[in-house]
């Protein structure tokens, strides 16, 4: 049988408002997350991470990796403004081609999962429902399972409107650099978690992280 | 108020959870979040169910309960070896969770991020620098390991209880000197009976035959091949009627009865290699071919003598029925 690959991508905001605390508590949870992923020989097996970031434009700064042999990552520098469209746009992009190699080298792969992180208001509001249509529809097979966490000045509804399973929103009890460190924690969990538990119907699964101690799995679908 | 086990718990089999005394939290899992614990409970940890109200605190009791039974040596063992739950933790009559005591240092590594436990998988993939003084051993090592993880499952099976969720986060190694330890004992179940709480099956380590309900015997002897094979042939994937690359140096015999009783695993259920015979094909010792057993021999066919004659050929006694007089 074909190895079961889950990919995650953290699709992360890094436009002006980011500058400062935000973005260093970002920076300073990848080598914990790197190490906590790439360290767990089956974890990092049978998932795949890639980091993007954005402002005003979108860039890869980690393609679709096995984080077991990742030894640096670009740093997310704020500046710019926040444009979700063309983050959506380029993962996609990205998506398609990623789910391609990995058939290609033999995976099975599951239904990719990605982590949308913004503390912001989208500059783009007419454009990027259009581009979140094309992400999320359900005619394209490999349309993501999208968790949104919106933090500052992040509008509700719209991590709402942005997710697809779920979204979290900061609600000022921590600050946001405790509240990106929660964000970074449970990204990890759920990698981690997914990696090494079977769902009811006897296949790897999403486990997401939730606000309330227990976690809700949903089947991961095979693309 | 029972006697001290070899843990160094004093024997209590419910504690209150308000008298304990925690210190850090460890880490959270699928089912749990386990809490050092300080003061009488030093050496000790708490596992605080998420969910205490899918916990049935009858079976858990029962575990706690199931060393008291069990002879002094295998007792000894048990506790050493396992994580095994001690006692209960209680809110009224809420069950919260359970102490247990907290993994030997012998099986925790140093990584980049801090320690971390020396679970199973190291043993099936090829080592990273990433696993920071985790040095999965050599041959010798492994097959050190290997015999002790078939010990430990001796002593359960021999103590009817099935461990269910077998994989390669639950087992830890240690190769100075060797020693095997089991985790998420909560889990494990007296043959029969069902377990605290719904436990999770793991990516490769499932049991195709495994019954609807729950595991069994058969189970834990399919998932005991899977884990005496793959330690030795590093291999996390590998399943009964793969071809097998054994790691270099692993001794012919050896290798020759692993490759027949792993073989045997995936046969029906009830025709699984046992314990005891993984102890045999992974032992030391080699093993002495004996010849072909002689073929089963049957009576003689003699002249039967006249009193064994058919039932129909003997003559019938009438006898009176009862109460029909003199």
């Amino acid at each position: 049988m074909s190895q079961q690959v889950l990919p995650f991508y953290l699709v992360c905001d890094e436009s002006s408002s980011m500058q400062g605390m935000p973005i260093d508590a970002i920076n300073k949870s990848l080598p914990e997350l790197h190490q906590e992923i790439g360290g767990n020989p089956v974890v990092a097996d049978k998932t795949r991470f890639a980091l993007i970031s954005f402002n005003h434009a979108a860039q890869v700064l980690l393609p679709l990796s096995d984080l077991s042999n990742v030894t640096s990552v670009p740093a997310l520098t704020a500046a710019g403004g926040t444009n979700y469209s063309a983050a959506f746009d380029l993962v996609r992009d990205l998506i398609t081609q990623d789910v391609a190699q990995l058939k290609k080298d033999g995976h099975q792969v599951l239904r990719p999962t990605i982590f949308f992180l913004t503390d912001g208001q989208p500059n783009d509001t007419s454009e990027w429902p259009a581009a979140h249509q094309r992400l999320t529809d359900a005619g394209w097979a490999p349309h993501p399972n999208i968790l949104a966490f919106g933090f500052g000045q992040a509008d509700a509804t719209t991590i709402q409107q942005v997710a697809t399973i779920r979204g979290f929103i900061a609600d000022g009890t921590l600050s946001p650099a405790q509240a990106l460190q929660e964000f970074a924690q449970s990204l990890t969990r759920s990698i981690v978690r997914s990696g090494s538990s079977l769902d009811a119907t006897g296949g790897m699964s999403l486990a997401m992280p939730d606000k309330v101690p227990g976690f809700t799995t949903v089947p991961a679908d095979v693309i | 108020m029972g006697t001290v086990t070899v843990t160094g718990w004093p024997g209590e089999t419910d504690v209150p959870e308000s008298s304990l005394s925690l210190g850090r939290k460890l880490g959270t899992g699928g089912q749990g979040a386990v809490h050092e614990l300080t003061g009488r409970g030093t050496g000790h940890v708490y596992k605080e169910y998420l969910n205490p109200a899918a916990v049935d605190g009858r079976e858990l009791a029962m575990l706690v309960d199931t060393p008291k039974a069990m002879t002094a040596m295998d007792r000894d063992r048990l506790l050493r070896q396992c994580a095994w739950p001690l006692a209960r933790v209680v809110d009224g009559t809420r069950v919260k969770g359970f102490i247990m005591a907290m993994v030997p240092q012998a099986f925790w590594a140093k990584q980049q991020n801090g320690p971390k436990l020396r679970e199973y998988q190291y043993l099936l993939f090829e080592p990273k620098k990433m696993w920071g003084d985790i040095v999965p051993p050599d041959v010798d090592g492994r097959l050190d390991v290997v015999r002790q993880v078939v010990d430990l499952f001796r002593l359960l099976h021999g103590n009817k209880l099935i461990v269910g969720d077998v994989s390669m986060s639950n087992i830890l190694w240690t190769d100075n000197p060797g020693g095997v330890y089991l985790l998420d004992c909560d889990a494990i179940r007296k043959q029969g009976r069902r377990p605290v709480m719904a436990q999770p099956e793991t990516p490769d380590w499932d049991d195709p035959l495994q019954p609807p309900d729950d595991p069994d015997l058969d189970t834990d002897r399919y998932k005991l091949a899977l884990l005496v094979v793959r330690a030795l042939t590093r291999n996390s994937r590998l399943r009964p009627g793969e071809p097998m690359n054994f790691v270099p140096g692993v001794p012919e015999r050896i290798a020759k009865e692993v490759t027949a009783r792993f073989q045997e695993a995936a046969r029906p259920r009830g025709l699984r290699p046992d314990a005891a015979q993984w102890a045999l094909a992974v032992s030391e010792r080699g093993t002495i071919d004996l010849g072909p057993l002689p073929t089963v021999r049957t009576a003689p066919n003699l002249r039967k003598a006249p009193i064994d004659g058919a039932p129909d050929q003997r003559p019938l006694i009438q006898l009176k029925p009862p109460g029909s007089g003199r």
